[in-house]
């Protein structure tokens, strides 16, 4: 469903017998809310668009990362941001890109099978995880970050993406992606389904190879 | 001024009062075409939005050209208002092109492949050697262009106006020549305005993508 008829869902109707009634704040408020939604429209277009102009094939997975997190950072209001990567074979989690406390860092590989935290469990259950508040994150294992417990600022919201989902992917997903924000609960509906769709995005540029065949060959060779 | 102060008319006169209303009826003009601006705007960029999303819901990795094209239509040939859509695939080698979708006069037909080299390729040849978009506004545009007409379009006369085409495989991280395009059409004249031509690019670009990912 698209967000038009938003809107005009949530417009209280007429009483019964009662024409409507032009009531200048309440016409001011529904102008207010349709300019906030073209703005929030505009602004997920233009992320669309922007990964799908700027995420290119040959890239390495930090340089698409960070692509990525250039274009989302303010529109999403993020206050953290990763990539993981997984070696299944290795039992090894990397991190091409770590970006908290204002800046990238480098954050070493670990086991997944010794500590998966929130991204093992975004890997094992291959669909996309979201945590509204910090005390869930500690329920559903968060290892925090060096960062996280000595400024003790952590993020209350954390989405995970894996990447490769799908089963046309293969067995597995191969990594995932996180977006996390200081407000608890602060990803609405529509921006979670943009972010699965960012996520789909990085997850085609990690994998695109400009010299693959097309599938089933040029003309059917 | 708002209706309000028509509940106080004492000591206004006739014509003061009928001023007030003329404004007042203005402002009432003025506000609902400010919204219906903003509706229509919003409906735009609503389907903008949808398209992108479906776009990445729906092409998986491993899928054919011909699913791909056909999905691509699914998502974009109604909201983008369509007379024609194509997929070209070009071997530049082989001096071949080749069409695993193309959509024109309301349903699939099968384009046969020709050297892409014949009469400069056309409109799509012109876009894929430029190396970049290539938009058409006017029928008359498209001919002084070098436009190849199909059969379907010489029999029935019934010709899109409006022709943007997109490279596949455009941008740094791709080789040196794209390997083919995608043609969105109109019927209408000049009927893709700047924020459509940026979202045909961006749907391209995943297809692009799609086509070349290797699970």
């Amino acid at each position: 469903m698209g967000l038009f008829g938003f809107l005009k869902a949530k417009a209280p109707a007429p009483e019964p017998g009662r024409a409507e009634t032009q009531d200048p704040a309440r016409e001011q408020a529904q102008m207010e809310d349709l300019r906030e939604l073209a703005r929030h429209l505009d602004e997920d277009r233009a992320l669309l668009s922007g990964a799908l102009r700027d995420l290119q094939p040959g890239m390495a997975p930090g340089e698409l990362a960070n692509a990525l997190f250039s274009l989302c950072f303010r529109p999403l209001g993020l206050a953290a941001f990763f990539l993981a990567l997984v070696d299944w074979e290795r039992d090894a989690l990397h991190f091409p890109l770590y970006h908290e406390g204002g800046r990238s860092r480098p954050r070493p590989s670990r086991r997944l099978s010794e500590s998966p935290g929130l991204t093992g469990q975004t890997l094992a259950q291959a669909r996309p995880l979201y945590l509204r508040t910090l005390e869930e994150g500690r329920v559903f294992g968060v290892v925090l970050s060096e960062v996280e417990k000595e400024s003790g600022l952590v993020p209350q919201s954390w989405y995970g993406v894996p990447l490769g989902a799908d089963p046309a992917w293969g067995a597995r997903p191969f990594g995932v992606v996180s977006f996390q924000s200081f407000q608890p609960d602060a990803f609405t509906e529509s921006r979670l389904r943009l972010m699965d769709a960012l996520g789909e995005v990085l997850a085609f540029a990690l994998k695109a190879d400009p010299d693959r065949p097309f599938a089933g060959g040029f003309d059917g060779r | 001024m708002g209706l309000f102060n028509l509940g106080k008319p004492q000591g206004a006169s006739p014509q003061e009062l009928l001023e007030r209303v003329r404004l007042a009826e203005a402002e009432a003009v003025q506000k609902g075409t400010q919204l219906e601006g903003l509706e229509e705007l919003i409906r735009h960029l609503d389907e903008d939005h949808e398209m992108l999303l479906k776009a990445a819901q729906l092409f998986r990795p491993g899928m054919e050209a011909k699913a791909l094209g056909q999905t691509l239509l699914d998502i974009c040939f109604k909201p983008l208002s369509l007379a024609s859509c194509f997929m070209a695939l070009v071997d530049w080698d082989a001096d071949r092109i080749q069409f695993p979708i193309y959509h024109e006069g309301g349903r699939l037909r099968n384009q046969t492949p020709r050297p892409f080299s014949e009469k400069g390729g056309g409109l799509t040849g012109k876009a894929m050697r430029s190396g970049g978009p290539l938009y058409i506004q006017t029928l008359d545009e498209g001919r002084a262009e070098g436009a190849i007409f199909s059969e379907a379009e010489r029999v029935s006369g019934l010709v899109p106006q409006s022709w943007y085409g997109v490279p596949l495989g455009l941008g740094e991280g791709w080789g040196e020549r794209p390997f083919g395009l995608i043609s969105y059409q109109s019927f209408q004249r000049e009927a893709f305005p700047e924020s459509r031509r940026r979202l045909m690019d961006a749907l391209t670009a995943h297809v692009a993508m799609a086509l070349k990912v290797r699970p």
